[in-house]
């Protein structure tokens, strides 16, 4: 295992995703890469980026709808690919259903209602992280 | 002795004879004179006429001349000859009537009875056009001629056979050709759609070739006495006419009839017609006018005669002149006819109404006596009915209640249902307004978080990490602190790339945490800083510096999202106004350039286009249209938007920009997955989306479609094979 470990926040609002990245740094500090992409396929970049600089990506904070793949469907690719990876998912209408669904497939780490309050996404992403060690 | 008694005999012989002879009045003679050159119809011509005539008075002598043989045109001599011939031999009888056949015959006839005879009228037949105009006003000449009323005659076929369409008219004329050939002209100018056969002077061969190519429905009109068939035989009258029937299977019209008892009938035809005129006008018979067409005419056996009724009341003749035992064809319609229904009805009316009268008075009869009975009976039953009408109304007021209270029931339901309609409505649009609001929401509570963060964390914020800088730290810090600053945000979003080449150039120096320095420095827009740089930053020294650096762009950044973020929200709200009112955030109006309004729409979308979406732009120079630029550039962007969302998978993005008459037309098509069948009505209704979970407000073609019609255009979609077509028709502005 890389000794460096990056957390990527993928989502199309790029308001939400400087602010979300902004604020994961400004908690955890150096400990982590802080990544972000747009899109899904700008996402799997970057963990193959990060992977090629030694660095392991350890958490997934994935918007749900976006243009062109969602949220749901990168995680199942994700999880396919590297299944240590752990998942939280963000939106702001996500039927439950289709929640249990997902969380059951990919065993969803979190899910983050928006608008999300700062604590709850340090807490979720704290405890993600410890269990990654 | 015996010789003078013998004398004496024979002179009183002689005297009775003489006495006799003094005392006998001279006998009624007429002179027959004809002009054909053929013994053997002359002889007919007379022999029928001398029958007929003789058969009806037979006191009457004909005296037959044939005026015939001369040379042509007719010497004077053979005139004066005739003329001398006639008269010593007319002289001593009793000449009541001269009939001449032919054009010789009539001019002998006339210089005879100028010369000799005054007072004895002629009759001419089967004249020229020269004797007919020379003798027109000859007193006591009368003048028959064939064909005067063939249309006549054909009228009346058309009337026995309505779907006759070939006509055959057979005449021997002789002299008369050119009547002839002209009424067959004014007949075909009549009945354009008959064919017309003239046949003159027939012959069997010349008959048969006529006849026999005719159709079933045609007919014959026969005006010749007769002719010679193939076998040699003559053929005259009723003969003539069953074999033309017999052989042709064709109904046969002739002049060929008995007149009044004149006994003119067969192998004389036309001239048994002519004769028989000539005898009405005389006064011997009071069937025929003179002066009128015929309106009747003959069936073959000359046993039945028919008459067109109308045609004699078309030409005026009184239906009393019909002879007896006449057939009407076309028979007037008898009063008893006409009305028969009407009187039968009035008799059925008259009927009942007696009946009526009849069966109300037995019955007013026995009612009267029952009444006191029934009366009774009455009362008992009134009452029961009066309870059961009184239980119906009972009932029915019941049932009344009901759908009455169902009604109002109805009524709350419904009331219930727009209510709930009116609650979904907003209960949406809310919701939609939530979702639009929530993300420049986060953004701005997130933004404000790190603001907050910065300004205090464990080591005493910002202020004091910099107040704790020294001399050279701070002047390090002042050089970085602009750059920090001026970074745009859409510089900050993808820049893994330019961390990662950092990243390599601070490893390359020898740097441990090369990573988080790396990091750093992009996020505090320090990018672009050659190695002399970064080799200061690398310094263990520089570290406060980059961390303060860091902390004072988180305040520039975290403007710069609050910024967007408001202006996010002022956008929504400002949609959703000007939905609502319908009037744009200028308000003002005036000539637009579309290709201004559309480049500008997509100057929104020049960093968002998928590369996956391949955009082509068409645009066509067209006069500008009246309206409101902000709306035009946010109708754009909201039909380029929907297409950009449709097309997940990339595709072709076409806008094309033309003219279409009096109209600019601006189609924005997809390649995406087009519309569903289930939202395909009411897609320009608001708050109808495709968009999952209300990603949208699902306003937007609503939107569009108001922008549209407020500068009177239309907005249209189609499906293609692959994606949709959205068309908005505006109206030019070309006043000058």
């Amino acid at each position: 295992m890389s000794a460096k470990k990056a957390i990527l926040v993928v989502d199309d609002e790029a308001i939400i995703l400087l602010s979300l990245r902004q604020e994961l740094k400004l908690a955890f500090g150096p400990r982590f890469t802080y990544e972000s992409a747009m899109n899904a396929q700008d996402a799997l970049a970057a963990i193959e980026r990060l992977g090629a600089h030694d660095t392991s990506t350890v958490l997934i904070i994935s918007d749900w709808l976006m243009p062109g793949m969602r949220g749901d469907e990168l995680l199942r690719v994700v999880h396919a690919k590297y299944p240590t990876v752990k998942l939280v998912l963000l939106s702001g209408h996500a039927e439950d259903r289709q929640m249990k669904a997902i969380s059951e497939e990919v065993g969803l780490f979190a899910y983050l209602h928006k608008p999300y309050r700062r604590t709850e996404l340090v807490d979720i992403v704290r405890k993600a992280v410890a269990c990654t060690g | 002795m015996k010789k003078p008694v013998a004398r004496l005999l024979v002179a009183l012989a002689a005297f009775v004879a003489l006495t006799e002879a003094i005392a006998a009045p001279p006998t009624d003679t007429i002179l027959f004179t004809s002009s054909v050159s053929s013994e053997e119809r002359a002889y007919i011509m007379e022999q029928s006429f001398a029958s007929r005539w003789q058969a009806r008075d037979p006191g009457t002598m004909i005296f037959n001349y044939r005026f015939a043989g001369y040379s042509f045109p007719p010497s004077t001599r053979a005139f004066d000859l005739a003329r001398a011939d006639l008269a010593e031999r007319l002289r001593p009888l009793k000449l009541r009537l001269i009939v001449a056949q032919g054009d010789p015959s009539i001019d002998l006839a006339v210089l005879l009875r100028n010369s000799y005879f005054s007072d004895v009228p002629i009759i001419s037949f089967e004249a020229t056009d020269r004797s007919r105009t020379k003798y027109r006003n000859q007193g006591s000449l009368y003048q028959y001629n064939s064909h005067d009323y063939t249309a006549e005659i054909l009228q009346l076929g058309l009337l026995l056979f309505p779907k006759a369409t070939h006509i055959i008219t057979l005449v021997s004329v002789g002299s008369d050709e050119k009547t002839y050939i002209d009424l067959v002209d004014e007949l075909r100018i009549a009945y354009p759609y008959l064919q017309i056969v003239p046949v003159l002077n027939p012959t069997g061969a010349s008959v048969d070739e006529a006849l026999s190519t005719l159709p079933k429905n045609s007919f014959v009109i026969l005006l010749s006495p007769g002719w010679t068939n193939a076998e040699g035989r003559l053929l005259l009258g009723t003969e003539l006419i069953d074999s033309i029937e017999k052989d042709y299977g064709l109904p046969v019209l002739s002049y060929i009839r008995e007149f009044a008892g004149t006994g003119l009938v067969g192998g004389v035809g036309v001239a048994a017609r002519d004769y028989g005129r000539a005898v009405a006008d005389l006064g011997l018979s009071l069937v025929l006018d003179g002066k009128k067409p015929e309106p009747w005419i003959a069936s073959k056996d000359l046993a039945t005669i028919f008459v067109d009724y109308q045609a004699l009341v078309r030409f005026g003749i009184s239906p009393r002149s019909v002879p007896k035992g006449a057939e009407l064809v076309n028979p007037p319609v008898s009063f008893w006819v006409q009305y028969r229904y009407l009187i039968a009805t009035g008799i059925a009316l008259l009927a009942l109404t007696i009946l009526a009268l009849v069966v109300s008075l037995s019955l007013r009869i026995r009612e009267r006596s029952l009444l006191i009975k029934v009366n009774k009976t009455l009362e008992l039953r009134i009452a029961d009915r009066t309870a059961e009408l009184q239980a119906t109304n009972e009932e029915l007021a019941a049932s009344n209640e009901n759908l009455t209270s169902m009604m109002r029931r109805n009524e709350a339901m419904q009331e219930d249902m727009l209510r709930n309609a009116r609650e979904v409505t907003l209960g949406r649009l809310t919701a939609g307004i939530a979702h639009e609001l929530n993300t420049p929401l986060n953004a701005i509570s997130s933004a404000n978080e790190a603001i907050r963060m910065v300004l205090s964390d464990a080591e005493g914020g910002i202020a004091e990490r910099i107040l704790a800088l020294d001399d050279g730290q701070k002047r390090f810090f002042r050089r970085y602190v602009p750059r920090a600053l001026e970074t745009p945000l859409e510089d900050r979003i993808t820049l893994g790339s330019a961390a990662d080449k950092l990243e390599e150039r601070l490893t390359a120096l020898g740097l441990g945490d090369a990573a988080g320095l790396a990091d750093d420095l992009r996020d505090a827009g320090l990018t672009a800083i050659d190695d002399a740089e970064l080799s200061e930053f690398a310094h263990d020294h520089a570290r406060p510096v980059t961390q303060a650096l860091y902390r004072v762009s988180v305040f520039d950044r975290s403007t710069r999202i609050i910024d967007s973020a408001v202006e996010r929200i002022v956008e929504v709200l400002g949609t959703v106004r000007e939905y609502i009112t319908g009037l744009p955030d200028d308000g003002h109006e005036g000539k637009v350039i579309l290709r201004d309004s559309m480049e500008r729409a997509l100057l929104l979308f020049k960093n968002r286009l998928p590369t996956s979406v391949l955009l082509r732009i068409e645009y066509h120079d067209i006069p500008p249209v009246h309206g409101n630029q902000a709306s035009l550039v946010r109708l754009w962007t909201h039909l380029v938007q929907n297409a950009l969302q449709a097309m997940d998978s990339g595709g072709l993005l076409h806008i094309s920009i033309g003219r279409e008459r009096d109209f600019a037309t601006v189609s924005v098509e997809d390649e995406g997955g087009g519309i569903p069948p289930e939202i395909v009505d009411t897609i320009f209704t608001p708050f109808v989306t495709t968009k999952p979970l209300a990603e949208g407000l699902g306003m937007g073609l609503a939107y569009c479609k108001k922008i549209v019609e407020s500068m009177q255009g239309t907005i249209s979609y189609s499906a293609k094979v692959r994606g949709t077509v959205f068309t908005v028709r505006l109206p030019l502005d070309e006043e000058i």
